[in-house]
This record gives C-alpha cells, structure tokens and sequence, in this order.
C-alpha cells in the first residue's frame, strides 16, 4: 500500500535532512553543468562539425536499438511473466529465479560471448566446417548482435515488476471476468493487460534508457552509438571533446523525452493503482497440454541467456589457464572490484536516505527540485558523467583518486538507491510518525527512532543493488579510476578489445559469480516483501 | 465545576477554499468523553487534526489544559500532551509490545517498567509484552494502542474511529471494554466516529457535525429525544416528518390527529413534526387514515411503512405478531403524553 497521497505539510524539514540534501544535489548537478558549459562555449564552428558529423546516422541506430529492445524484452518477460505466476507451470520458483539471473551477465560479457561464438571464425562456425564445410555464418557485429545482447541482459527490468503486478492483482477481477463469459486469453487481454501497463511502461523505460546508455555491448560489436562516438570523440584530439560535449547534450535531449513520455503515461494509469486487500490467491491456470511448449520456452530463454554463456565462459576459462594464463592478476582485480563496490554502496545508501527522506515525506518546492535532480543519474551514460567529473577535477589533488571514482558511481546509481528506499518509506504509513509526535518525540527524534529503522529494508536492498550494478560498471571505472587501478570489469574490457578471448574468461566468470550474491539478497528481499504485505492485509 | 481539558473557540480551518471546520465552539471538561459524530467529510478528523497540532487553523483558539496551544505561538504536537488512537492503530512495527507503549514515557527506566506493567494490567494483556504487534488480534492491538497513548497521561486523549476496522461482533464487545478502561483512568477523551450507535454508547456528551460545524453539543438522551434541527433528528435515530400547525392548547395539529406539544414555536406556525418509529401503534381497519406500502421483517419487529393522503410516509416498527398485508388501511395512535418536536417548516 502506498501513502504518498498524505504527505504533510506541516512540519519543516530537519536540517541534517534539508542541508544533505542540497549538497548532494548540487552534486550530482554537476553533470548538467558541464553540459552548459561546453554547449555555451561551443562556437558556429563546433555546430558545424557536429551536423558534418555522421549525427544523424548514430542517432538513427541509438533509436533502432532503443524501440527494439524493450519491444523484444516484452516480448519474452510478457509470457515468462504470466507464467511463472498465474500457472501450473512445473517448478515456477526455480525458473523465476533462473530468468531473472541474466540481470548480474554486464553487457560487455554478453557481447564477449556472442564474438567469440558466433563470429565469422568463431566456435559455431568451426563446429560447422569440418562435418559441413560451412565457412561463412551471419555476422553478429552490428545491430542484431547489440539487439540480442543488450536484451539478455536487461529483460529482467521488466519480468520483475510485470511478476510483482501480476502477483498483486485482485483474483476476484478475473474471477468476474471469468463469469461474464470470457475465456482464460480474452480475460487475459481484456482484464489483466490493461492493468499491466504502469509496470510495463516504467520497464520500458528503464530498458530504452539502458539501451540509450550502453556502452560495451555496442562498441565491442562495432555498432556505433551515441555512447561509442562519444567515447571515440573522447579519445580523438583536437576539438574532440567539443564534438563529444555536443553528442551528449543530444543523448540528454532523448533520455528526458523518453522520461516525459513515460511519465505521461504514467498519470492516465493513475486509475489502474493496484487493489487493496487481495489476500486472498488467484486460481491458477491449468496448463494441460501446453505445459511442454511453456517449459520449452522457459528453457530457450535460460539456456540462451544463461547457461550458452557461462559454458562458453567455462570454456575458454579452462582453455586459457591450459594455456598457462595466470590467476594471479586476476585476484587483485577482483579485490579492487570488491573494494569499491562496498564503498559505492555505503556511500551511494548514506547519500540517498535524506533524499529519499525529503521526497517520500515533505512536499514543497525543494522536495520536488531535488526529485528532479537525483534522474541525472538515469538519464545521463557512465561516460557523459565520467568525462564531465573529469572537466572539473583535471589538475586537482582529486584527479585519478578512489574518491572520483566513487563519486561517479554516486551520480550514476544514486536514483536506484533513492528508488529503493523511497519505496520502503511510502510503505510506512505516516501515522506511525504521527503517533510518535503526538508521544512526545521530535520531529527529528522520531525520524530516528522511527523512520530510519523502519526503512531498513530499503536500505539493504538499495545496498545490494548498488554493490550489483559497480560490479559490473564499465564507462566511469574506465575514465576515472586511478592509474593501473584495474577491476574485474576494466581487465575484461581490456582482454576482449584486445581480442585475449582466454584472458578474459575468468574475470567474467568471478565477476558473475560476485555479483550473484547481492542478487540474491534482492530476491530473497522481494520475495520477503510479498509476503509481509500479505501478512499485513490479512490484519 | 472540573477544570478545562479543552477549548476551542472560533476555531476556523479552510483547505483552500472549502471550509473543513468552521467556526466550531465547544469545552471539555476533565474526565468527560466527548462523542464527535457526523458523516464523513464533516470535519470531525480535521477537528482531531487540529487539536493534536497535525493541522494549524486559520482562525480560532485551542486550549489545552487551559493552556492556549495555537493563539500566539504555535505549540508542536510533541509538546501538547495529547494522546491519540489512530484508526489504524499506528503501533510501530519494529517494537515489541513493552516498546511500544514505553515509547513515550519519558521517566527513569523503573518507573518507567512499572508503569508499562500498569499499563498491560489495565487492559488485560500482561503476558503480551514481548510479542510484535504483528503477533496480535485486532482487538488486542486496538487495547496495545490504547495503552500506549494513556501510558504518559496525556492532558486529553483522542479516538479518530478506533473501531472501524474491527468486525461487527468484536466491535460492540471492545467498544464497552474501551469505555470501561477510560472510565477507569478517569481520561478526558474526544471520540470521533460515523456511527451514531457507537457515539450514543462511548460519549457522556454527543456533539452532531455537518459540514465543518458543531451542529449540537447534548446528552446523549438529549440529542435523541430533541435534536436541534431536522439534520439532527435524522443522524441519530430514524425519524420521519409530517406537516402540521401549532394550535393554541400546547398540541400540533396533523393529519394523523392533535399530538402533544411543549415547545415554544408560535400558534398557527405551519411546522415539520418529527415522528420515530417507535412512537406509535398502528392497527388494522377498514378506513384507516394509512396505507402499509411497505413492510420489512427484523426478527423481532416489522418495520412498516405508511403511507398518508398528503403523500407523506412514515416507518414504524410493530411487534412481530402484528401482521399487516400490503395495501391494507390503519389507523395510527401516537401515545398523547408523548410530546413530540416541531421544526418551522423548511419549505416556507
């Protein structure tokens, strides 16, 4: 249940609350800074370039891949959704916790074992030559290759919520529907779809917007957008910064229309707010016969996004250490991947909570400001934000420190963390620090003794997720880490551009591994949240 | 006379351009419980609202304890003393029990134990300390709730419809068990709810509200028996109204005959008379003044309704050996030392 609605008024915000959050957000505004700086300062010249410039091309790809994605991820997390929660499929819970694994594999990794495969000399060309002399396979370099991968590994965005919605539907809607004459599918288009569409629409966002931002998967495959011509402009000199400056202001200008257009949506399916009080358990579809085509399905996707990938990975891990690659670089990398991932995630957590404080629990101008601001981490690519850190820091005592590195990794993943402890708050009815008031408490008293320790779930959850997601980071470790700072995902960038296929092997396998454990925690906390509100809307 | 527990004096609170409360006026003395009844959206939340410092008002006056808590300065609710039992309940999930109702005594720890311990044993539940509320029946977290709100002796206690997320059956027994424990604690309480059974039962005084105002502030057999205006006589109980005039020798004429006065509306006034279902007899013959339209089985009663030859339809509730078909002709007898209420008529 949510209390967003009983926001007041009437207490001012603290100050601890109040003073955090203005400076995180001036912060994180610093992006957005940049930006204005270089476009201000950019003359005719810069412009010119920049429309001589393949633009348009890149943008026509970045677009191809940002309407493809979601399109093709709905299209698996759709039934794979339904049926892992409204059916009689066979071992639902191992295959929901299966199909959303794909969500710790980066891109890059992805896209790694799609090369090494599926290349014009790759694995299942030579399986083909000898028996069938087959020497030439379509090319996975470019679109189709970047579809499939940035899809592996970003479906998951949408299966989640579609499974929480689909779990929190009211079965007595169904069961009228079932009454009034319509059969399982037109119930299903007719009574369920529709209430579907806030969680597909914010699923979809999330999934465009990571397509918007990859950055691995497209330029290990060769398929140039915005993010790889910002990072090749990057690396160009001579007004290569300029043209890179010019390219992100675009890349923001699609992110924020995407977000308009999501939260348009999202005000029409105000009606459709999910109903109170459905303790009670849907019956679940028999599936009969087409149960062997839905365990068909389920297996293509896990075998295709999860196992191929791993084997390969276990494959040339074997490979490579037969070949005498040493381990040993590898641990240190794998430390410092640790290492800074713990840190993003107390620190990227500590800086949320006033912010999450401020906008589920005060309205008010500032609240609203703040909210606005903490998205620059959803709209913006690692790269955008690295190379803008990067403008103000060069030549400070700052430049090529752990502490830059973590505070790119604030500014990216601090909408996650608030998202994730917000979500906890708007759980807490306001009544509850209402009482406390009325027992005597401060304002700032009960927001310890109440507010915080209720929001501890949140906190822990937005924790694992921010552990997860610098895992696997690219763009930002690459540009802002400090000489010969290698992490698991930088020494596999390194090998797979390189074309070290077998030295890359092994840090992909621990970095996927690492980053099953806060995953797990995520299920475990999901799945605990469901049953605690039943146990709450059974009271 | 018993010293102030609150007051409220013009008290006014607009959420733009509506009127939530308007103009309201009442005191409540020490030890007594104020029923708050009206439906919803009249305003009785806000009201609640504003006592406990959740709300500021826009004019007016509150005083607590006799102390003014919004005139000059604007007191904090941390700072009114004012316990509240929210509909919810409101118990803080991560505390145990203990916790929960120690949570705002601000005493030494053994005093404070000893008073959790009083607590507990006030409302039954002293091997409770330990659990979670989570742990607890509906009723039980209502008492938990109770207790937690009376534990710092609060100046004055408020129940914004504490019982309206219980069942029916459970409700009228927590209800007498509540009232039993305020009572006790000698608490001075306002009560807030929609249903005019509960504040009828819970108030030693009932105030009636409708659209942010105090209506009638009464003894409970007072707001019954003479409410102020029609709206009044309507929220609490069941009445029916026929057309009448007053005649000189203290009676109201109607068409169901000369009927018992002792108001001080003036002669020949053209009036509203109120009639309860339990004022009359019915009985059936050949050329009543009635005809049953209507008949409704309640177990031990019908409930009858009769229609007149000006239209207008009174209900009545009969025995239920009184068996009358629809379409059938009664004639109506209201007991003649019974003194009914006139209202000047609101069509005129």
């Amino acid at each position: 249940m949510f209390y967003l609605e009983l926001k007041r008024k009437i207490d001012r915000v603290p100050l601890v609350v109040w003073v955090s959050s203005i400076l995180i957000t001036i912060l994180i505004a610093i992006p957005l800074v940049y930006l204005t700086i270089r476009t201000l300062g950019a003359g005719p010249e810069t412009w010119e370039l920049v429309f001589r410039f393949r633009t348009l091309e890149i943008a026509g790809r970045t677009l191809a891949l940002v309407i493809t994605v979601p399109l093709l991820s709905l299209g698996i997390s759709l039934p794979l959704a339904w049926l892992t929660t409204r059916t009689d499929l066979p071992f639902k819970r191992t295959w929901s916790v299966l199909t959303a694994l794909p969500l710790v594999i980066p891109s890059y990794i992805f896209a790694y074992v799609m090369i090494v495969a599926l290349s014009p000399r790759g694995m299942l060309q030579q399986a083909l030559a000898s028996p069938f002399g087959i020497e030439q396979i379509p090319s996975i370099y470019g679109f189709s290759g970047a579809l499939l991968s940035v899809t592996a590994v970003s479906y998951p965005y949408l299966l989640l919520p579609l499974q929480a919605s689909l779990r929190g539907i009211d079965p007595s809607l169904e069961e009228a529907s079932h009454s009034l004459g319509h059969g399982t599918f037109s119930t299903f288009k007719k009574v369920i779809l529709p209430q579907l569409r806030p969680a597909i629409a914010s699923g979809s966002l999330l999934i465009a917007l990571y397509s918007l931002r990859d950055f691995g998967a497209v330029s290990l495959l060769r398929y140039e957008t915005f993010t790889f011509a910002i990072y090749n402009q990057y690396l160009t000199p001579f007004g290569g910064r300029m043209i890179a400056a010019a390219l992100s202001m675009i890349l923001l200008f699609f992110a924020l229309s995407l977000m308009f257009a999501e939260s348009a949506t999202r005000s029409k399916a105000k009606f459709y707010g999910s109903a109170k009080g459905s303790s009670r358990k849907a019956d679940l579809v028999k599936l009969g016969r087409w149960r062997w085509p839905a365990l068909a399905f389920c297996g293509t996707v896990v075998i295709l996004f999860l196992v191929l990938p791993i084997s390969v990975l276990g494959y040339w891990a074997l490979r490579g250490i037969s070949a005498g690659e040493t381990v040993q670089v590898v641990w240190s990398s794998a430390v410092n991947s640790i290492q800074v991932s713990v840190m993003a995630a107390v620190i990227v957590v500590l800086a949320a909570l006033p912010i999450a404080i401020l906008t589920s629990r005060f309205s008010g101008r500032l609240s609203q400001v703040v909210e606005k601001f903490t998205y620059i981490g959803f709209a913006l690519p690692g790269i955008v934000i690295s190379l803008s850190i990067v403008f103000f820091a060069v030549g400070t005592f700052m430049y090529q420190t752990l502490g830059l590195l973590i505070f790119g990794y604030l500014i990216l993943f601090l909408p996650l963390a608030v998202g994730s402890i917000r979500n906890s708050l708007l759980q807490i009815n306001p009544s509850l620090e209402e009482a406390s008031r009325s027992l005597g408490r401060t304002a700032s008293q009960t927001m310890r003794s109440i507010t915080i320790p209720l929001s501890r779930n949140g906190m822990i959850s937005g924790a694992a997720l921010v552990f997860l997601v610098t895992m696997k980071e690219l763009q930002a470790t690459l540009i802002l880490s400090p000489r010969n700072f290698d992490t698991l995902a930088t020494s596999i960038w390194h090998a797979t551009s390189e074309a070290f296929f077998a030295r890359a092997a092994v840090p992909a396998l621990l970095l996927i591994l690492l980053s099953s454990i806060p995953m797990m925690i995520l299920l475990i906390f999901w799945h605990m949240r469901e049953n605690y509100e039943k146990i709450s809307s059974s009271l | 006379m018993k010293r102030s527990a609150v007051r409220c004096k013009n008290l006014t609170k607009k959420f733009g351009r509506n009127f939530a409360v308007r103009d309201v006026n009442f005191e409540l003395r020490e030890g007594n419980i104020l029923a708050l009844v009206g439906p919803s959206g009249c305003g009785k939340t806000t009201l609640l609202r504003l006592i406990s410092g959740f709300e500021s008002p826009n004019e007016g006056e509150i005083y607590i304890g006799g102390e003014p808590v919004v005139n000059s300065k604007f007191v904090p609710p941390e700072k009114r003393e004012v316990g509240i039992v929210f509909q919810n309940y409101a118990l803080f999930p991560h505390l145990n029990v203990q916790e929960n109702i120690a949570y705002g005594i601000s005493t030494k720890k053994e005093r404070r134990n000893k008073r959790v311990e009083e607590m507990l044993s006030l409302i039954g539940l002293e091997d409770y300390g330990s659990k979670m509320p989570h742990e607890l029946s509906g009723g039980e977290q209502q008492r938990v709730a109770l207790a937690r709100a009376l534990a710092p002796d609060p100046e004055i206690l408020l129940l914004d419809e504490p019982f309206s997320n219980l069942d029916a059956d459970l409700r009228t027994r927590i209800r007498s068990e509540v009232r039993g424990i305020l009572k006790k604690t000698d608490a001075s309480v306002i009560f807030v709810t929609h249903d005019q059974d509960e504040a009828l039962f819970m108030g030693d005084g009932v105030g009636v509200m409708d659209q942010g105002r105090i209506i009638q502030i009464d003894s409970p057999e007072d707001i019954f028996h003479f409410p102020k205006n029609p709206f009044v006589a309507n929220f609490i109980g069941t009445a029916d109204f026929i057309q009448g005039t007053i005649n000189d020798e203290d009676t109201v004429h109607t068409e169901i005959g000369d009927l018992s006065y002792h108001g001080n509306l003036p002669s020949n006034e053209t009036v509203e008379v109120m009639v309860r279902p339990d004022f009359m007899d019915v009985e059936q013959v050949e050329n009543g003044v009635g005809k049953v339209v209507d008949r409704i089985f309640r177990g031990m009663h019908y409930l009858y309704k009769i229609q007149l030859p000006s239209g207008a339809t009174l209900r009545t509730l009969q025995h239920h050996n009184k068996k009358y078909e629809i379409g059938s002709k009664v004639t109506i007898h209201l007991d003649p030392e019974h003194s009914v209420v006139c209202f000047q008529d609101r069509s005129h």
